[in-house]
């Protein structure tokens, strides 16, 4: 494209961080409230409420209601793309699920209610490994059993135990051409999203309305699941969602706002609120445990000929998002070129709280696993890691998968890559990282130093860059008179600058000066819809693309308004900077002839766009797919009589496809990787089982990435993108940025720790303790 | 010396004298959020953990959140509030922020530029370890730090050129 | 922490008493001898009133007794008041000369916000085994001042601690530390290790050796979190006094830490790893401290 742009491409910071830095933005926390609420949680893991009696509680002064599952409705409330829940069930599935709700004139009378109200429990075994969670005698978490999915058929509702299934080609022609095979088992810890704001949701039913305020990647999910839960119809619940202090992937639809509603109706209108204490923000969502098998097979050349994948992933009590290995299916054969592959993914119900993606389903943990065998496959054909990955990564034009699929194809058709430069990625990490001077052969170190031993490692990956559901989101944008335009957006922002993206979006597009556009969204009442919401980075890829349909549609409208007058076919007529004027015309004296809006139109031109009903597109164009790619290299430093490992200096190379905004996007990939970084060493998810308690519920014991703990950090973003309009696909063959940064952390970790020892980590996160034991196992990997 | 459950204290924020009662049980936190309306002071953790709640006290960044209200009376507060002048423009520490991309969901931001308030009183001209230093209190989930590193840099230049 | 039925994270009601001097401090004290908790800087104490963990009556500020904020050498004593920040001792050109290990304990001893607040009488009274300022203190055969109305005692910081979170303090005031300053040649050297910055020890150590005719005269080797409390590591010291100073008897005696320590397992790390590192950080804190002395 060698169209010259005005305003994206351009790092402009977001308008609302100026309110943010002054303290001024509201969040839903910095709103009024007239009632506080807390939540009685379960003290065991699996149990049955016997009996419950809150008498004592109702009594209490400054109490005003009080609920059980006793007042609860009974039907299921639905949410995108994860179990159905009762607002309050008798049936408690992790330590922490909710008992029973109290909203009180203060949170400290709230909190003395709680401890009034006498629950008699009826103790269940319970399961927490989602391995032995999925076998037949297993305590049973519901009643049809344990495993969930798979992911397009849900076999589970009819007691069916099975698993999502991927295949291509012939997995087992494919080991029988191997000259080597690699198998190998690994084991990845949940991550805990642990956002600094913590959940909250503030509600007010009065009448036959009621409003939510609530910090949420997917108000309109929110909304639907309240209306169907209340038997309310949607055009009377509405939700808003101003600022969300941190999502990653946390921030969903669940009890805790119909809880608060439902306390607001009882206490007779009143706002009821409720803000998670850290303790709850900790036991409350994560990402999921898992543990993987993993066997290729590569010819004496190095051709990769078959990739076999097995998986049981821990959805937690509930899960939320489809509690799916699907969206993580793919990556075996989807990042390297394999013709034979197979993947087989078990997800199962354990008795720990929820399950949610966080930044990408499950990628980071599948990168770890089938990374390493891809360095022990390298390392037996004797071939340099990266040479070896060069061979087998698939870069843009390249059709994925390489063979059609034989089982189970619903939603990944083949396609050519677009906007996915893999090769040239490896050899800026190489380069930057000086491997070809520090690289000294397998499980060798750079260098020596007394009881310390540095390694480098590289590790590439690719997956989807924001799924495109567009037949489940709806955008709108209006033209005023003036040609200034107003965006509706089902979108969300994050703090992820996606409005600012939005707005850039439009003014290039239409040509017209970026403080022209602004954007409302954040509130339900805009009207438009977005069913998966803030995830996956739809809001660019999917929202953007909407957008700019709806603004095609806007030009379209002014054409034909704006052709008789011109004297030419409305085809003809170009609009741009507020003018209509005949396209094929040299542009300077078509801009003397132009007609400005002001004489075009009498009223605002409003347009708005959907996809096709139950329409994905992750076809950009016909036959062509965008896809994520980045490559991290890193060198570490391992004290070998202590375990720790120093993180020295990584070097991240990432696609985003066009950069919109080149500074969000880079700060986009900076946040994920040292999330990733602290998701590798130090953020370890401990329960124990004795104490029936989760020690690490707290930010003193879950320990997050600080400024100090961050190695020196090069970010490197290279931008490619294809030739068509950009309103066909992903605008402007943009892609979601938000996800790709944190699959690098445990696997370039891992591989840079094989080579400062010649030993390598089956686990994952890898605090000291874990290096320390296996520098002190004699035996060599 | 009585044993007080609750008093009316003067307490001086961002300059102004506030007359307010105060519960033994406040923390200063509490009390500048829901007695005073100065929401910009956030809550994230209760703990003294994530610094999201940072003030000043007397100069020094402190978690509000483990203050005892009562025990403040007559010491000079400074909030984020405090900072950008009365005619809405930002404090330079602000407009770096704003500048160097170190704002994403925001959250944290008040209590990180507290921080860095601190520091830049102190010292004007802080080494890149020095400010991870002065930060390290302070949890940032989204930006991995570097823009805010960038940031606090930038100010102090800004300030040293003033 | 278990995971409670009931999350709190408000403070029970309490009366505030805040003395103006110690007279008035140690009066309250004794007044109000039952339910009754000091808090200085507040940073141990908040946290665990939110969590009803402590639910005392009365709590007694001692905050303005600003008497009890200093440091000072004092002949051959070096004094430190009990309400002295622990940002004033990583500031206090003093301590950075006459007590090494104590100022490296200062920086890294949790958050720039923590240490803004937190005393070192109050990081000694928290009584945790995990305790930054104390391994360096026991080193230095540091005495704690304990006062209350009938008077004062003064008595060595190792015999100070009872258990986790325990102390021998009753209704007394921590009001001084005192730390013996030798003329002679010595070195120190601290360390901590940890699963990130900002973070409590898994095991932290310090030593302080003393050297006299390239041998050890005088060696102190202290532990954290690898015991009930805070503990020095008698039989590294026993093995290395009047020894020569080589690797091969830093070694011997390093390895000999093992029957000076008895750590469990916890969220921070295991029972293991805190026997290996204990051993790994008395050799390297021994050569540093000997480096350092040489010097």
């Amino acid at each position: 494209m060698a169209e010259k742009f005005s305003v994206i491409g351009k790092s402009i910071p977001a308008k609302e961080t100026k309110i943010k830095a002054t303290g001024e933005c509201k969040y839903v926390d910095d709103l009024p409230t007239d009632l506080h609420v807390k939540i009685l949680r379960s003290p065991y893991p699996h149990a049955m409420i016997k009996n419950i009696d809150v008498s004592a509680a109702e009594k209490l002064d400054g109490v005003e209601a009080v609920i059980t599952y006793k007042d609860v409705p009974n039907r299921l409330m639905p949410r995108g793309c994860a179990r159905a829940l009762y607002i309050l069930d008798p049936h408690l599935r992790h330590v922490g699920d909710e008992v029973a709700a109290v909203a009180a004139i203060s949170e400290s009378i709230a909190e003395d209610a709680l401890t009034l109200i006498k629950v008699d429990y009826e103790v269940l075994p319970a399961v927490f490994d989602p391995e032995e969670a999925a076998k037949p005698d297993a305590p049973k978490i519901y009643p049809e059993g344990n495993v969930y999915g798979p992911q397009y058929e849900p076999l589970h509702e009819k007691g069916i135990n099975a698993p999502t299934l991927l295949e291509w080609g012939d997995i087992n022609k494919g080991f029988s051409e191997a000259d080597v095979i690699v198998e190998d088992t690994f084991e990845v810890g949940p991550q805990i999203h642990a956002a600094v704001e913590p959940h909250i949701c503030i509600t007010s039913w009065v009448g036959d309305e009621l409003t939510v305020w609530t910090a949420n990647q997917v108000p309109y999910e929110v909304r639907e699941g309240l209306a169907y839960v209340f038997e309310m119809p949607e055009s009377k619940v509405r939700v808003l969602s101003p600022f969300i202090g941190g999502g990653f992937g946390g921030k969903y639809l669940n009890r805790y706002h119909a809880i608060c509603a439902l306390l607001s109706k009882q206490s007779g209108g009143k706002k009821t609120k409720i803000r998670f204490t850290r303790e709850e923000e900790q036991t409350n969502s994560k990402r999921f445990l898992s543990k993987q098998y993993i066997k290729i097979g590569a010819k004496k050349d190095g051709t990769l000929t078959a990739i076999y994948f097995k998986g049981y992933a821990d959805l937690g009590g509930y899960g939320n998002f489809f509690g799916n290995s699907g969206f993580w299916g793919e990556y075996p054969a989807a990042a390297y070129k394999v013709n034979n592959s197979r993947f087989e993914g078990w997800d199962v119900h354990t008795n720990h709280f929820t399950s949610q993606p966080m930044r990408s389903v499950q990628v980071p943990a599948t990168v770890f696993s089938v990374e390493s065998v891809i360095d022990q496959v390298a390392k037996k054909l004797n071939m340099d890691p990266t040479e070896f990955r060069l061979m087998n990564m698939p870069q843009t034009g390249d059709v994925m998968p390489p063979l059609p699929y034989t089982a189970n194809t619903v939603g990944y058709p083949r396609a050519e890559l677009e906007g996915y430069p893999s090769k040239k990625l490896m050899k800026l990490v190489k380069d930057e990282l000086g491997w070809d001077k520090k690289w000294k052969g397998w499980g060798r170190p750079v260098e020596e130093n007394g009881t310390k031993k540095r390694g480098i490692g590289i590790v590439y990956s690719g997956y989807e860059g924001g799924f495109c559901h567009d037949g489940f989101m709806s955008m709108a944008a209006s033209m005023n008179k003036d040609g200034s335009i107003n965006i509706m957006a089902g979108t969300q922002d994050l703090g992820n600058s996606s409005n600012m993206t939005m707005c850039q979006l439009a003014a290039e597009f239409m040509g017209i000066p970026l403080e022209d556009v602004n954007i409302f969204t954040g509130d339900t009442s805009i009207g438009q819809y977005d069913y998966f919401g803030a995830r996956a980075s739809r809001e660019l890829t999917t929202g953007g693309h909407l957008l700019l349909k709806a603004l095609e549609e806007i030009k379209q409208k002014v054409r034909i308004i704006a052709a008789p007058r011109l004297g030419v076919k409305p085809e003809e007529v170009e609009i741009k900077g507020k003018m209509a004027y005949v396209r094929t015309k040299a542009e300077t004296d078509a801009l003397k002839e132009a007609i400005p809006f002001a004489e075009l139109i009498t009223s605002s031109i409003t347009a708005g766009a959907s996809g096709e009903p139950g329409s994905v597109f992750p076809e950009t164009a016909p036959g062509k797919k965008v896809r994520n790619s980045m490559v991290a290299g890193i060198e570490v430093e391992v004290d070998t009589e202590t375990g720790e490992v120093k993180l020295l200096n990584m070097v991240t190379a990432n696609c985003p496809g066009k950069a919109i905004n080149p500074e969000v996007v880079k700060g986009q990939y900076q946040g994920a990787t040292i999330m990733s970084l602290g998701y590798a060493l130090w953020e370890d998810f401990v329960y124990d089982e004795n104490k029936r308690a989760y020690l690490t519920d707290s930010f003193t014991d879950y320990r997050v990435p600080r400024a100090q703990d961050v190695p020196p950090l090069k970010t490197i973003v290279l931008e490619e993108t294809p030739d068509r309009p950009p309103h066909e696909g992903t605008p402007y063959g943009a892609q979601g940025v938000g996800e790709l940064g944190c699959w690098s952390g445990p696997a370039v970790v891992a591989s840079a720790i094989y080579n400062a020892l010649g030993k390598r980590m089956q686990k994952s996160p890898m605090t000291a303790e874990k290096v320390l034991e296996l520098i002190k196992e004699g035996e060599n990997k | 010396m009585e044993a007080v459950s609750s008093k009316i204290v003067n307490i001086l924020v961002n300059g102004n004298n506030y007359e307010v009662t105060v519960a033994s049980n406040d923390t200063l936190l509490t009390v500048l959020r829901d007695k005073l309306g100065l929401t910009g002071t956030k809550f994230g953790c209760g703990n003294g953990e994530c610094g999201a709640c940072t003030v000043l006290i007397d100069g020094e960044a402190v978690n509000s959140c483990l203050v005892l209200a009562l025990n403040c009376e007559g010491k000079e507060i400074q909030t984020i509030e405090g900072l950008a002048s009365s005619n809405g423009d930002l404090h330079p520490i602000q407009q770096a922020f704003v500048d160097n991309f170190a704002i994403q969901c925001g959250f944290c931001t008040p209590g990180i530029i507290m921080s860095t308030k601190s520091l830049l009183e102190k010292n004007q001209n802080p080494t890149e370890y020095e400010i991870r230093e002065a930060v390290n209190g302070n949890i940032c989930r989204c930006t991995g730090y570097e823009n805010i590193v960038k940031a606090v840099s930038a100010a102090a230049e800004t300030l040293r050129g003033k | 922490m278990s995971y409670p039925h009931v999350i709190t994270k408000t403070i029970k009601e309490f009366k505030l008493i805040s003395p103006t001097t110690i007279e008035e401090a140690l009066y309250a004290l004794n007044e109000y001898k039952t339910d009754t908790r000091i808090i200085a800087g507040g940073t141990d104490l908040v946290p665990l009133m939110k969590h009803r963990a402590v639910t005392p009556k009365y709590v007694v500020s001692i905050e303005k007794l600003k008497e009890l904020d200093y440091v000072r050498l004092v002949g051959d004593q070096l004094r430190i008041g009990a309400l002295t920040k622990i940002n004033t001792i990583k500031n206090s050109d003093v301590i950075m000369k006459n007590c090494y290990s104590l100022y490296e304990a200062s920086l890294v001893f949790a958050t720039p916000q923590i240490r803004n607040v937190a005393t070192i009488g109050g990081n000694i009274c928290r009584s945790s085994p995990s305790a930054d300022t104390v391994p360096s203190l026991l080193v230095f055969n540091a005495q704690v001042k304990l006062v209350n109305q009938k008077g004062e005692r003064i008595i060595p910081l190792e015999q100070f601690f009872t258990g986790p979170g325990l102390n021998v303090a009753d209704s007394d005031l921590l009001t001084e530390i005192i730390i013996p300053i030798e003329k002679g040649e010595y070195g120190t050297a601290f360390h901590k290790i940890s699963r990130n910055t900002s973070d409590l020890a898994k095991v932290n150590c310090a030593v302080k050796v003393s050297i006299s005719h390239e041998k050890f005269s005088d060696v102190k080797v202290a532990l954290g979190a690898v015991s009930d409390r805070p503990i020095r590591a008698k039989n590294v010291e026993k093995l290395l006094i009047d020894k020569k100073i080589n690797a091969e008897n830093i070694e011997k005696a390093s390895e000999m830490v093992i029957n000076d320590i008895n750590p469990i397992t916890d969220v921070r790390s295991t029972e293991i790893y805190r026997k290996e590192i204990s051993k790994v950080l008395v050799k390297r804190m021994l050569n540093l401290a000997v480096e350092r002395a040489q010097k």
